[in-house]
């Protein structure tokens, strides 16, 4: 099976050359022909990447031990399930399930696009099938899952038929590690699909904005397949590695988050090339970035680039990568000042209070965050290659610049809406903005007068009160004319509100979301832990809480061996939880576990840890977390998942004519 | 299974190749400026639809409203214009081709000659022209 | 509003909020840096090394690790170069620090002038896999 499976690669590669050179040829002789043989090509490529796949995810389940990825991976005593997802556990198999993602997003654009944009998609299958031949290069020369497993033998590599394999890293064996890869490739790879287009309109000089509304759900989709991933990467590392918090700015989390930014902006930034045609530079770069970090991102999470910068260069992933962004860098340069005529404003900004200034200045704060992450994550390199040593910065350096930045968007987030196109009259800001304003002020008072002195978190909740309040008063103000006029109870009048305006009232969900999470955010301004030392039947206080320790013990089964803690959680004299933290040790890859145990409420999360245990081994010893808020991050990322999918959906369209008191001219239809 | 594979390749590789073997030699014709034009319509349509919104919502004083309206409808009403222009020059390309397709008229014997009328300005032109001299229209390839 | 008035508002605007962010990178910066080195470039460092926060990267020596309660020490080696390290950060020890483990470790703090290095934070990752664990580091981390 290794041996088909190797042969598939080598076909594969060829196959992808063939197809990316048909389609610049069809691009550029528009013949049908040419064009035809492309998407064979694409739909030929998907089908033997998805036969490499299906070959990989045999050899694991038979457990063929004498290839080196299944060894690596997987061993007799892991579940069927696990011996599947492994597939993207380790280095090989998941860049062969990207690009196996990859060639299945290709397939499914040139299908959705049999029968229309004949002229861009030639460039697009060029674009997504160019990168293709990139992965599938890595796939066969560098990274290739098909490799047997060798082992130095007397100065010889030798294969070696092994009997069990090193088993699969406890670590992932947790539902969120299962489905955090997939999603975040998703999203990962959902960025080439509007680059693609972009890069074919830049061919085709088909600048005005049919190629952004071609690709708005596509983008959609990349950017909350994206969200997601980040949200549930931030829940796997707070439950699954007990250090207490979710989010350390860590190279390989900022990895997930730089392409996320840009993103974010160009989603926002498209509108205004739709509704005035500005902006065009601003959206061509951001697609191309976003797309260049995502392939970034990639690597920095496969190669550990940045937390070793030798092993960056030996494994031979490295220059490779490197050589394709450089060469994906020069040819968006080039090709946008090439069509940098086509490319200026058709309109001008008319005064900064305007809708489109506030999305200039939201695309600025995201770009500047966006550098910020990634000066921040590559300065190492950058230091080392400037003064010769290495310097690092940590969390309090991103902090420091992000928090500002992410209240700044926070509080756009709020004003952007309600401003008007070309310029906004002080009467429309004092009616807008007012009551909101002063309402938010006496709960900044308030809150001061309450004890909280913080100033990040004064801020912060007094802008998300702002937000929150402008983001219900459009919803209530909408839905009371509308039940005015239609004749409908205000409950029924801002469903149909909603469903009717998809793009407007999903993204206002998408930003309550955002506040909410913001909120939660906020929250560990406040976190406070302790370390207790507690035996058998002792018990202890702590942030009103009183902590009951029923058994300190052990446990052994096939798979690994438990020490754990059982405790009573009381509050006010009531038990409100029993938690078991614990530490296990697997025997197959000798790798020990922290097994967190959380207390969650919608106040605060109570945290524990078992950090040791005292010498005569009587006492346990537990770090105790008390961080507010948590539960908001995870709400408000359901919140957001709701928002996106209302986003997706198409406008809901009445059968029925339309009430005389709208204005409609018959002839005018809209364009979704 | 080596057999199967065997057969399985080489019969995708025809499958995908055999399209350049079709003696369609069709070559696509490119209509640009409609597609510019439709872009430009839908956003004029979607800016009317904004603004009679933000005026729903109180957000516009009528005064405002109106000004804006007016700008906007008045920009609306060029752009449909063009296109129905646009829409009647690719009509009277058709039934060039359609005249053409008819054979050779008594006109043919010196239409090697014969200069060219420019469909839209309808300035005298020399036979090889490719552009008109006075508009700066393409000459259709028919 | 003239032209040239509203051109310098923006630029000034943009500017304003380019600065903003850049002060904020420099203050953030002398906040919270550290030079990155490994065992032997940190004795390379000469009387620098006890000036500035850093962080060290070593191998846990096996059978150095010494647990008391909520104290640790232990050894790391690079090169044929140790440095003892005494921990006195508050977050729980990584699962991968004990003596029966093979661990790359890094340790951030600062050397005190006795050589021994004082770490607020660990960072280990267990050096038996093959390549470069998915999830990174396990961390103790502030």
């Amino acid at each position: 099976m290794s041996e088909f499976g190797h042969i598939l690669l080598t076909f594969l590669f060829p196959l992808t050359l063939f197809t990316a050179v048909t389609a610049f040829l069809a691009g550029r002789n528009h013949r049908e022909s040419m064009y035809q043989a492309a998407r064979n090509g694409t739909y030929a490529i998907w089908i033997v990447t998805t036969l490499a796949i299906l070959a990989l995810e045999a050899l694991m389940l038979q457990g063929d031990f004498s290839n080196a990825f299944v060894y690596g991976n997987t061993n007799r005593a892991l579940p069927g399930f696990y011996k599947i997802v492994a597939l993207w556990a380790g280095h090989d198999g998941s860049l062969l399930f990207w690009t196996w993602i990859i060639t299945s997003f290709s397939a499914l654009v040139v299908y959705q696009n049999r029968n229309k944009n004949r002229e861009l998609m030639p460039y697009v299958i060029l674009t997504m099938i160019g990168t293709t031949v990139f992965f599938t290069a890595l796939n066969l020369f560098i990274a290739n899952p098909f490799d047997t497993w060798m082992q130095n033998i007397n100065g010889v590599m030798t294969p070696v038929a092994a009997a069990d394999g090193r088993g699969l890293n406890p670590l992932l064996q947790h539902p969120a590690m299962i489905i955090h890869p997939p999603i975040l490739y998703i999203g990962y790879v959902g960025t080439v699909v509007p680059f693609a287009f972009a890069i074919a309109a830049l061919l085709t000089g088909r600048l005005g904005s049919s190629w952004i509304k071609i690709t708005r759900r596509w983008a959609l989709v990349s950017w909350g397949f994206l969200s997601v991933g980040i949200l549930l990467g931030g829940k796997w590392a707070y439950v699954e590695l007990g250090w207490g918090g979710y989010w350390a700015w860590d190279p390989v989390e900022n990895a997930s988050l730089l392409p996320w930014l840009t993103s974010t902006a160009y989603v926002h930034s498209v509108m205004i090339q739709e509704r005035k045609g500005m902006l065009k530079v601003w959206n061509m770069s951001l697609v191309i970035g976003t797309y260049l970090l995502a392939i970034f991102g990639t690597f920095l999470t496969r190669s550990g680039i940045v937390s070793s910068v030798h092993a960056f260069a030996e494994s031979g992933i490295g220059p490779a990568f490197a050589a394709f962004i450089v060469f994906a860098i020069i040819t968006s340069i080039g090709l946008i000042f090439w069509r940098r005529k086509e490319l200026s404003s058709e309109e001008h900004f008319e005064s900064l209070v305007s809708r489109e200034s506030g999305f200039m200045f939201n695309n600025l704060l995201f770009v500047l965050a966006t550098i910020a992450v990634l000066w921040g994550t590559l300065f190492p390199v950058i230091s080392e290659a400037f003064t010769g040593e290495q310097i690092t910065v940590g969390p309090p350096w991103f902090n420091t610049i992000m928090i500002p930045i992410g209240l700044a968007l926070l509080l756009l987030t709020g004003v952007g809406p309600l401003l008007a196109w070309r310029r906004t009259s002080i009467e429309s800001l004092r009616k807008s903005f007012g009551y909101p304003f002063i309402a938010s002020v006496v709960v900044l008072l308030g809150m001061f007068f309450f004890g909280i002195r913080d100033g990040w978190a004064l801020g912060s909740f007094t802008i998300s009160f702002f937000v929150l309040w402008i983001i219900v008063a459009e919803f209530l103000q909408g839905a009371r004319i509308r039940s005015k006029n239609a004749q409908e109870n205000i409950l029924t009048a801002m469903a149909m509100l909603t469903m009717k305006n998809t793009r407007r009232y999903g993204g206002y969900i998408i930003h309550i979301a955002v506040v909410v999470i913001f909120m939660g955010f906020t929250g560990a301004a406040f976190n406070t832990e302790t370390r207790q030392e507690v035996a058998t039947g002792g018990s202890f206080n702590f942030a009103g809480y009183t902590f009951m320790c029923i058994e300190k013990g052990h446990s052994t089964n096939d798979n690994f061996r438990t020490d754990f803690v059982d405790l009573q959680l009381f509050k006010d004299g009531r038990k409100v939880d029993d938690l078991r933290p614990a530490k296990r040790m697997y025997f197959a890859s000798k790798q020990p576990t922290t097994e967190v145990a959380i207390y969650s409420t919608l106040r605060e999360d109570i945290y524990v840890v078992t950090v040791g245990e005292s010498e005569d081994g009587k006492m346990a010893i537990l770090q105790i977390y008390r961080n507010p808020l948590v539960m908001w991050v995870w709400l408000g990322s359901l919140i957001l998942i709701v928002g996106t999918i209302l986003v997706l959906i198409p406008n809901y369209r009445e059968k029925k004519r339309k009430p005389a008191a709208q204005q409609t001219h018959a002839r005018h239809e809209v364009h979704a | 299974m080596t057999t199967f594979a065997i057969i399985f390749g080489f019969g995708l590789i025809a499958w995908v190749i055999s399209p350049l073997f079709k003696k369609s030699g069709q070559v696509f014709e490119v209509h640009s400026q409609a597609a510019d034009l439709e872009d430009m319509k839908s956003r004029v349509y979607h800016n009317i639809k904004d603004l009679e919104f933000d005026y729903a919502l109180g957000r516009l004083s009528e005064q405002d409203f109106q000004t804006i309206r007016i700008a906007f409808t008045q920009e609306a009403t060029q752009v449909v214009a063009r296109l129905e222009q646009l829409q009647k020059h690719d009509l009277d390309a058709l039934i060039a081709q359609d005249l053409k397709k008819m054979g050779d008229g008594p006109a043919a014997a010196v239409a090697a000659g014969a200069p060219k009328f420019c469909m839209d300005c309808g300035h005298k032109n020399p036979a090889k022209a490719k552009f008109c001299s006075a508009c700066g229209e393409k000459f259709e390839e028919i | 509003m003239s032209g040239k008035n509203k051109k310098i508002k923006f630029i000034v605007g943009i500017g304003i909020i380019i600065t903003a962010v850049v002060a904020l990178a420099l203050s953030g910066f002398k906040k919270d840096y550290a030079y990155f080195k490994t065992v032997t470039e940190v004795y390379t460092m000469g009387s620098r090394a006890y000036d500035h926060p850093l962080k060290v990267k070593g191998d846990l020596v096996k059978g150095t690790v010494v647990k008391k309660g909520s104290e640790l020490n232990f050894q790391i080696i690079e090169s044929g170069q140790t440095m003892d390290v005494h921990y006195i950060g508050t977050d729980p020890i990584p699962d991968t620090f004990n003596n029966d483990m093979e661990a790359e470790v890094v340790v951030s703090g600062r050397l005190a002038a006795d050589n021994v290095f004082k770490a607020e934070r660990i960072q280990a990752k267990c050096a038996s896999k093959y390549e470069a664990d998915y999830s990174g580091n396990t961390q103790a981390s502030l």
